[in-house]
């Protein structure tokens, strides 16, 4: 008898129980084969793991083969212990307690290690739900939702509500690039990385004193509450959108209403709707609407009221637009009685002659202005009629002119009314580039030199002529000068009673020269109406100064040259052929518009909203106009 | 005969009714209807200057998709209450299903098909990502819980552990005569079996280097090298490796099981996540839109 093993095993419940074995050999054998001394089933430890051999008083464990075991923790293969000394020896998951009781060795076994798989060291859910790996639904989706509003919400805003010096410019337009809804209309396009420049605070609208601080020129429509009383009753959509924006705080009349930026070049509201909501049956809210009602260009449009001139003058010419196409046309017609056939008959074309200081011009009578009828009283005496005649004096002319100077066979409308290059409007016709070719303003031709009067200078044109003739018949009196040169000498001979004659003379023949050229037959008389002074020793002739329209119809814009085309003619629309006065308005009504025009959902005509020749902006004389967007460009 | 997503229950035999089905395909049914009025306003309307998110139509609209986001977002915390009847959570779902992919076309009209590189079409790019996201999870919801069910063999999944750690027990015991070299590659069979792993290895599903798997491939190759004469030395073998091939079997199922489970979890951790994106994103929207009012 040398040793006594015992196997402890624990229960689950806590309880222990122990099974003794005698050994009676020295040697004995540690493993995993059942035959061995010291049986430890279990796959780490060896067949044959170790031996243990017993001697007096001290015992020896080995290890076989690669096999090794743990002492403190150690792996060692050898050991040798006294008896008595205690021993810790562990094999795989067993421990083995080497002590001595009467003499003998007492080894204890026992597992200390639980049998444990892979499969049960982990809970089933943690085997089969993704939850266990390195996915995570929670601090992905703090992360990302962080991430989206650090970057989107917090960075745009803190980088808006910082004093703009403070920020650098990149990171201001980095934070607009984030939270722009749209591009800008192409003016506005500097502005897009600046979202301060129009939203100039946050939460509230865009507000009109923002646009106006650039946009200082443009004109309002209107005054907005008389815009406001101007619209018609709002319908239930009208009235919920309107209450909707009210509480939205986006006031009602404001630019943006129209001027929808971040909607590119599309953003401004064009659509005739925005135009008729007010103007159709508009002067029921506001009796003292200038303009007249209209619901449909095609239909429902009221007949042109052409801006005429009532009283000329170079500065501050009177206008009106009281009267209707039609009052003009009645004017044409008792301007035409009033002037009679007679008047007319034959066009005094007699010594008319180019550059030539004697040129007369057709009587006239007062009719041939619009004086006291509906006419425009630009202050010229022009017959269109005279003009445009195929045959005649004035046709004559232009042969004689010839293409050197641009002119055909006859006078073309084309002669004295030169397209703009913008093609929507003529240069304006003058004296000095459309008249004069014609109608010379030269009154001397001394030795082959011309000497020729100031156009448009009352005063200077009297005192050159005073001077002139003065000059001659003073000159002539003392031998030089003047005309008929005579040898020297010759003077000397004159006597002085001829000199007194001539120097008494000289003020009634330059007189009579200046009274000639404002009288009938004379220069001026022709196209200017003139106001003899009321002494017939005084020279003070007074002419009526002359306003001549460049438009007739200033709150539209026509463009003239989308209308050109092969066959049609200016006298199509302009009926100057048979124009006798220049009283007449030459304008065509709006009917012969209609004819290709209709309003803006037109089925067969061309559709034509308000904007395509009205412009919202528009003021009516004096400043430019916007071009209406819905307008042609001019080619 | 039950119809195409219809099943019946084998042992109650209750008539199962999908969430897609429910109730006759009500919500279906509306999100059709609410998509077809919808594009039928957009097209018969012309606001100026033309169709955006800054129209009277736009507003609505973004309204109505902003709350039904909203809302979807709350089946999150809907799940987590498990009702019948009417307001059921099968029922919750089918709205949630549905509402939610008429978004694509009330959210798309609400764009008037304006797109830029900035927070509104951040928005709707997080939100289509979740949409699609969400089909995927229809499908897989709609295909793999039968193929699941049919693998499972009703078992529950901590059935299939305690298989394979009683096969691991058995594997302990016979392997006890093995010679060492072959001792510890079962050992190491036992030891370092991998269920699950990384979601690329769930989903699939290969294990090139499964402990058991080449514990059987060398026992098989040591028994067919063992004399046949020694007695016993085959025996063992042949316990082992029988045992061994229905560890391997059984393993096979549960891996199955986690590749089905990862493909049903797999969408909600784009789903869920890109959802708070996207509400953060639609926050930042809606107030860059009121702030530069």
């Amino acid at each position: 008898m040398t040793a006594t093993i015992r196997t402890i095993t624990r229960r689950a419940s806590g309880r222990e129980s122990t099974r003794t074995t005698e050994v009676a050999t020295n040697q004995l054998s540690i493993g995993r084969a059942t035959d061995c001394d010291i049986h430890l089933p279990d796959l780490r430890i060896g067949l044959r793991h170790a031996r243990l051999t017993i001697s007096a008083g001290a015992f020896l464990i080995e290890a076989e083969g690669d096999n090794e075991f743990k002492v403190g923790g150690r792996s060692i293969r050898r050991i040798e212990q006294r008896l008595g000394a205690p021993l810790e020896a562990h094999f795989g998951p067993y421990v083995l307690k080497f002590s001595e009781a009467a003499g003998r060795l007492v080894v204890d076994v026992e597992r200390v290690q639980q049998i444990a798989t892979a499969a049960q060291s982990i809970h089933s859910d943690q085997v089969f739900s993704l939850r266990h790996t390195w996915l995570s639904k929670r601090s992905a989706a703090w992360g990302f939702g962080l991430l989206v509003a650090a970057l989107f919400l917090v960075f745009p805003i803190a980088t808006f509500a910082t004093n703009e010096d403070a920020v650098p410019a990149a990171a201001r337009m980095q934070a607009g690039q984030m939270w722009i809804s749209g591009e800008l209309s192409g003016p506005h396009e500097l502005l897009a990385r600046d979202c301060g420049a129009c939203h100039e605070a946050a939460f509230v609208s865009v507000r009109d004193e923002t646009c106006v601080a650039c946009h200082r020129e443009t004109n309002r429509h209107a005054d907005n509450a008389r815009m406001i009383r101007a619209h018609g009753a709002m319908s239930m959509t009208e009235k919920g959108m309107r209450t909707v924006a009210d509480t939205f705080n986006k006031p009602a009349g404001r630019c943006a209403e129209c001027h929808m930026e971040h909607n590119g070049d599309d953003g401004v509201a064009t659509a005739s709707p925005s135009c008729t909501g007010c103007h159709n049956a508009m002067t029921a809210r506001l009796p003292d609407a200038t303009v007249g009602d209209v619901s449909d260009f095609g239909r429902d449009h009221p007949e042109f009221r052409p801006t005429v001139v009532r009283q000329a003058n170079l500065r501050a010419p009177k206008l009106t637009r009281q009267w209707t196409l039609g009052d003009l046309e009645k004017g044409r017609l008792a301007r035409e009685t009033a002037a009679g056939a007679g008047a007319r008959a034959a066009v005094v074309c007699d010594g008319f002659a180019i550059g030539q200081p004697n040129f007369r011009g057709v009587p006239h009578t007062g009719a041939m202005t619009g004086d006291g009828l509906a006419g425009d009283n630009s202050g010229l005496v022009f017959p269109h009629d005279v003009h445009l005649q195929e045959r005649g004096c004035v046709a004559a002319v232009a042969r004689r002119l010839n293409a050197d100077e641009g002119y055909g066979d006859k006078l073309e409308c084309k002669n004295c009314h030169t397209e703009n290059e913008d093609g929507v409007g003529f240069r304006p016709v003058s004296m000095e580039r459309n008249c004069s070719a014609c109608h010379s303003l030269v009154f001397e031709n001394v030795g082959g030199f011309e000497r020729e009067l100031r156009h448009g200078r009352t005063k200077d044109v009297i005192a050159t002529l005073l001077d002139f003739y003065q000059a001659r018949v003073v000159g002539a009196a003392l031998g030089g000068g003047g005309e008929d040169r005579r040898r020297p000498g010759e003077a000397a001979q004159r006597s002085a009673g001829f000199r007194a004659t001539a120097f008494a003379q000289a003020p009634q023949r330059a007189a009579s020269r200046v009274r000639a050229i404002f009288s009938e037959g004379g220069a001026c008389y022709g196209c200017h109406i003139v106001t003899p002074p009321a002494r017939a020793d005084s020279l003070d002739f007074q002419v009526q100064p002359v306003t001549l329209r460049d438009t007739f119809l200033p709150k539209a814009l026509f463009a003239h040259r989308p209308h050109e085309t092969a066959e049609r003619q200016c006298e199509d629309c302009h009926e100057a052929r048979s124009s006798k006065s220049s009283a007449d308005v030459l304008v065509p009504n709006v009917a012969s518009c209609q004819a290709c025009h209709g309003g803006e959902r037109a089925a067969a005509n061309v559709q034509s909203g308000c904007v395509m020749c009205h412009g919202f902006h528009s003021k009516d004389e004096g400043a430019a106009r916007m071009t209406p967007t819905g307008a042609r460009a001019p080619k | 005969m039950a119809k195409r997503g219809e099943l019946v229950d084998r042992r109650s035999g209750a008539r199962h009714e999908s969430f897609l089905r429910h109730h006759d395909y009500f919500y279906l049914k509306f999100a059709v209807v609410a998509c077809v009025a919808a594009i039928g306003i957009y097209i018969f309307t012309s606001p100026a200057p033309r169709h955006n998110g800054g129209t009277w139509y736009g507003y609505t609209l973004g309204t109505i998709s902003a709350l039904l986001i909203v809302w979807l977002t709350l089946l999150g915390l809907r799940k987590r209450a498990i009702t019948a009847g009417k307001w059921s959570l099968k029922g919750w779902t089918s709205a949630h299903v549905y509402l939610g992919l008429s978004l694509i076309v009330l959210a798309t009209l609400h764009t008037g098909f304006q797109f830029g590189w900035n927070v509104h079409t951040l928005a709707y790019v997080l939100m289509t990502i979740v949409i699609v996201s969400g089909l995927f999870g229809i499908y897989f919801y709609a295909t793999v819980p039968a193929r699941m069910s049919d693998n499972r063999a009703e078992k529950s999944t901590a059935q299939m552990v305690e298989e394979i750690a009683a096969l691991d027990n058995d594997l302990r015991e016979a392997a006890q005569p093995l010679s060492e070299a072959n001792a510890i590659v079962v050992q190491h069979a036992i030891d370092n079996t991998k269920l699950g792993g990384g979601v690329f290895a769930r989903l699939r599903n290969t294990h090139p280097s499964c402990a058991t798997q080449h514990a059987l491939d060398t026992l098989k190759a040591a028994a067919a090298r063992a004399p046949r004469v020694q007695g016993g030395g085959a025996g063992e073998f042949a316990q082992v490796t029988s045992l061994l091939e229905r560890k391997t079997v059984l393993l096979e199922r549960a891996r199955r099981h986690i590749r089905y489970r990862a493909l049903l979890e797999l969408w909600l951790y784009i789903h869920v996540p890109v959802t708070f994106a996207l509400l953060a994103a639609l926050i930042a929207h809606i107030v860059s839109v009121f702030y530069f009012w």
